[in-house]
């Protein structure tokens, strides 16, 4: 039981307070955003979730942010087609979960069915010592990037995934051809910050502790509120 | 006699060291049940977009909002087994409010003080789109003791009862409802205040 007194859009507001807290009251995040948060949490959501975020908006961009080690994930939020796409190794143990939401048009889950064969050809390896400089990318620009086609999205999901999978089962070498090979076809990908977070803890895997400190200060420069930053520190301190 | 504010800084304090001491205990994180997973996506589904909404109108712009309120479900997360089914909406909106608090009040708070007039103009000389609104209700709680902005936020904006209020917030169900009233007389007269300027604009 409670004494509340009622809410000011029920009883007393102008018309402008009204109108103005009825504004507030329905923001919601982005698409974008939304896919975000939930890609850097490792769980997925139904497309109904992110076409609730912004109703107007036809393509849902996946700008995801996840974890280093437990919590590495990466996400795919198709347009109006996304029943499951984010996977989080924290979370791999358990079973895909059960899409959320089923609005949207039947769709396969996406990333189990992208991860490229165990077979598929890869890069020289020595290439990937070069690609451990990290491009000066600004995090937010004042004018976001064109989204990418869902196709790309798809292959950047896909290319992660497997290179978190290749960490995992501590194949470190596979899993920095496959950064490699990410950093290559997506200079301005979007997932930039999982792919380099996977990268440190490849590095590390591999041996090459300066490298992966160097890379570990850089990342902690760049996202130094990444939800994954303490985890990164971890890699400087060892 | 212990301020809001020192109350705060020793909860944020308290959820920071949680956070670091999981984060640093280096010790492997058990994989969650399937229930737990299938109880976070619930949670983000039903509250993602109330935790957000919650941190904008404390100020931080979309992608800081974002962050933190992942940051929150990341604490969350951690935390699954001691949250109460009934209360998750004020622990994850309690959670965000120590995390943005441990941000800065300097990336908190709003900056809109430059832009206020050239905001009222806008929205005379236009119908008030949606956006527009969103930003002087920003504004105007902008001009409110952020101590109150904080109670009419969750009150008005995200249907939060009283006594949720006062549990997540520490403080006494009077101070509650005393910081309310004064926090609807201050949002009510910066509204008037932008109303009577939309007036003037419009008659210019």
């Amino acid at each position: 039981m409670t004494s509340d007194p009622k809410r000011l859009t029920v009883v007393g507001a102008t018309d402008l307070e009204r109108t103005l807290l009825q504004a507030a009251r329905g923001e919601r995040p982005s698409p974008e955003l939304t896919a975000r948060m939930a890609a850097g949490l490792g769980i997925s959501v139904g497309a109904a979730v992110t076409a609730a975020a912004a109703p107007a908006a036809a393509a849902p961009v996946v700008a995801a942010k996840s974890a280093l080690g437990g919590w590495v994930a990466a996400g795919m939020f198709a347009a109006a087609a996304v029943t499951a796409g984010v996977v989080g190794s924290r979370w791999s143990a358990a079973p895909a979960p059960a899409a959320v939401h089923t609005k949207a048009p039947a769709a396969p889950a996406i990333v189990p069915s992208l991860a490229p064969p165990a077979d598929t050809p890869v890069a020289a390896p020595e290439a990937t010592a070069r690609e451990t400089r990290i491009e000066k990318v600004r995090r937010r620009p004042a004018v976001a990037p064109a989204p990418a086609p869902a196709a790309d999205l798809r292959d950047q999901i896909a290319l992660l995934d497997a290179a978190r999978t290749a960490v995992k089962a501590g194949s470190s070498e596979r899993a920095l051809v496959l950064l490699h090979r990410y950093d290559a076809s997506y200079p301005g990908g979007a997932f930039r910050p999982e792919a380099l977070a996977l990268r440190i803890e490849a590095l590390s895997q591999d041996g090459r502790r300066a490298e992966a400190q160097a890379l570990a200060r850089e990342f902690l420069t760049r996202y130094p509120h990444s939800p994954v930053a303490d985890r990164v520190a971890r890699v400087v301190q060892k | 006699m212990k301020t809001p504010d020192m109350t705060r800084l020793a909860l944020v304090k308290s959820a920071d060291a949680a956070e670091r001491d999981s984060a640093r205990s280096g010790r492997a994180v058990p994989p969650p049940a399937p229930a737990d997973r299938s109880r976070l996506e619930r949670m983000f589904t039903a509250h993602h977009a109330l935790v957000w909404r919650t941190l904008r109108r404390r100020g931080l712009d979309p992608d800081a909002a974002a962050d933190v309120t992942q940051q929150t479900f990341l604490v969350a997360a951690e935390r699954l087994p001691d949250i109460n089914h009934d209360s998750e909406r004020a622990f994850l909106v309690g959670t965000a409010l120590r995390v943005a608090f441990s941000w800065g009040r300097k990336t908190v708070r709003w900056q809109l003080d430059d832009d206020m007039d050239r905001r009222v103009a806008a929205a005379a000389r236009n119908p008030l789109d949606e956006q527009t609104a969103i930003q002087l209700c920003d504004l105007a709680l902008s001009k409110v003791d952020p101590e109150l902005a904080e109670i009419f936020v969750l009150f008005e904006l995200e249907d939060l009862t009283s006594p949720e209020i006062a549990a997540l917030l520490e403080i006494p169900l009077g101070t509650v409802a005393s910081r309310l009233r004064r926090a609807r007389e201050q949002f009510r007269m910066v509204v008037s205040r932008i109303e009577l300027a939309m007036r003037r604009e419009g008659n210019a």
